[in-house]
């Protein structure tokens, strides 16, 4: 099982918990198991084609998985936290 | 959910907020209902994109007339219709910062240069974050925050440090390890704790997701008590803060206006690190253009490090690739995931503008210039700007006799002496750092 914090504004997917546990080996199967669990919150983290959001960050442990393989990023036991990408300024 | 702020469904002239990236609207009452409160900064229903303010331009127009305009007092309020605040509180007297003609560089490139200087002691800590920030705090008190936490690359933690100690709202300053000493100290100066600096072995944007993580950890206790008190003033209610930037284009087309300069195009360069200053500003000028008060043309340029070049990387592209552990002099621009990239992108193709990169020897040679050639002490990235401009004339993207504004945003003063000395030796300006660093009383004779 891997252990996913979510961001605030997702939580109403979640019953408001903070952090979730799914199983899965990757971010992919991961955003898959999420979607299985709480319908709907697939369609706020990726677009239409499937591909993850701009807007979101999603780290496995302190890494992004943009410098990683992306949505094929391995967990590998860590954390995931999934962050909404608006800062600065 | 139970309210966890004070804020109300009615706000100035306020009346919705606007995802930049698919449209959504969210109306003040719909997000008082779905979220507690309308300090929102997510389009949290479809995309996650950026929200936008936007107001009830017919009836400002009504309000904000020529006339009524003229009446008023040069500071930071003069265009308070388009500010989201129901009440001023912060910088009530805060007045424009200067813009002044160029003494000698306009003259040697062949251009009619002007230079906006937020780096002026006109603003409490000298650069352009005085302007949301203030924004922000007026948001903060008026929905009863006590406590803030900041990540920064120097001057937004500066800007906010003394923003908390005039408020009372305790401050806590996320920066990355490797800023300069100098500048650390002058954030340490302001903050009421010294301790409340911590230092990251991370980058500026690293150190972001940390604040932004615990400030939401913090408040989930308060939210369950139903009362909200941590923010993080860039990221808890962003599209509120960046408002407060919008100031920075209004003053320019004003400020021309009286020097004479009121119609046809406007070159206005900004450096880029998050974007968000450059799109503000250009919003607000936009808005006085819509609102009937202004006809000069904006043409919006940026410039970034060649280092650290995400924005301008992506002029003509799909999508902007993140630059890991960003690293310039241009340290308050270091920023690898730009939070108003894509919106940059957008404002640089509608106002025909475009955007250049620069060396770090370029930064550094233009930063010795603004305080040679016009006595201008200025952080790394106004040399930044001053570089751009150069740059373009050299490619032609400015033409001999065009009107160009160049934002110089942050002081040097208490903040990059240290830098300057560093870097002088490393680029060959030895002489020149000493000499410069001398005459400000840094170095002693």
């Amino acid at each position: 099982m891997v252990n996913v914090r979510i961001p605030t504004p997702l939580r109403k997917f979640t019953n408001n918990e903070a952090e979730v546990d799914v199983p899965a080996e990757t971010i992919q199967q991961l955003i898959d198991a999420l979607e299985k669990k709480y319908p709907g919150i697939k369609k706020r983290l990726c677009d239409d084609s499937g591909y993850i959001r701009k807007f979101i960050n999603i780290y496995v442990g302190e890494d992004d998985i943009r410098f990683l393989q992306g949505a094929d990023t391995k967990i590998e036991g860590k954390e995931v936290n999934i962050v909404p990408a608006i800062a600065g300024g | 959910m139970p309210s966890v702020d004070k804020t109300t469904e009615k706000l100035g002239f306020v009346t919705h907020l606007e995802c930049l990236s698919c449209g959504e609207i969210y109306t003040l009452e719909r997000l008082k209902k779905e979220q507690g409160t309308i300090l929102v900064n997510i389009c949290y229903d479809v995309c996650m994109g950026p929200l936008d303010v936007k107001y009830d331009y017919e009836k400002i127009k009504k309000i904000l007339t020529k006339d009524e305009l003229n009446k008023r007092q040069d500071t930071y309020w003069k265009i308070r219709e388009l500010l989201p605040a129901n009440e001023i509180i912060v910088g009530k007297n805060r007045k424009f910062s200067p813009l002044v003609k160029s003494k000698a560089i306009g003259k040697e490139l062949g251009i009619n240069l002007y230079l906006k200087l937020d780096c002026d002691e006109a603003f409490p800590t000298r650069s352009f974050k005085d302007r949301p920030v203030a924004m922000a705090f007026n948001k903060a008190i008026e929905a009863g925050y006590s406590q803030v936490y900041v990540a920064s690359t120097g001057n937004l933690a500066v800007a906010t440090a003394l923003q908390s100690k005039e408020s009372g709202i305790k401050c806590r300053a996320y920066v990355p390890k490797s800023l300069g000493e100098v500048k650390k100290n002058a954030i340490r100066k302001y903050l009421a704790n010294k301790e409340d600096l911590l230092e990251l072995d991370l980058s500026y944007d690293d150190c972001n997701i940390q604040s932004m993580k615990d400030c939401e950890k913090v408040n989930e206790e308060e939210i369950k008590s139903g009362n909200k008190k941590t923010f993080v003033p860039n990221n808890s209610f962003r599209p509120y803060y960046k408002e407060g930037s919008k100031t920075s284009g209004t003053e320019i087309v004003l400020q021309l206006e009286k020097q004479g300069i009121s119609n046809g195009d406007v070159i206005i360069v900004y450096p880029l690190g998050s974007g968000a200053l450059f799109c503000s500003a250009y919003k607000g000028i936009n808005e006085l253009k819509k609102i009937g008060l202004i006809n000069i043309n904006p043409r919006m340029f940026g410039v970034q490090p060649e280092t650290c070049s995400p924005i301008i990387d992506a002029i003509g592209k799909d999508d902007i690739l993140p630059v890991k552990n960003p690293s310039t002099i241009a340290k308050s621009i270091a920023i690898g995931k730009p939070g108003s990239g894509h919106q940059s992108l957008d404002v640089i193709k509608q106002s025909n503008g475009n955007g250049w990169k620069v060396s770090e020897k370029e930064i550094y040679k233009a930063t010795l210039d603004l305080y040679f050639k016009e006595g201008i002490f200025s952080q790394f990235v106004g040399g930044v700007t001053l570089a751009g401009i150069i740059k373009g004339v050299e490619n032609g993207d400015i033409k001999s006799g065009d009107v160009v504004v160049a934002n110089i945003t942050g002081t040097g003063y208490g903040r990059i002496e240290d830098d300057v000395l560093e870097y002088g030796k490393a680029f060959g300006y030895e002489k020149e750092a000493k000499r410069l660093l001398s005459e400000i009383g840094y170095l002693k004779n």
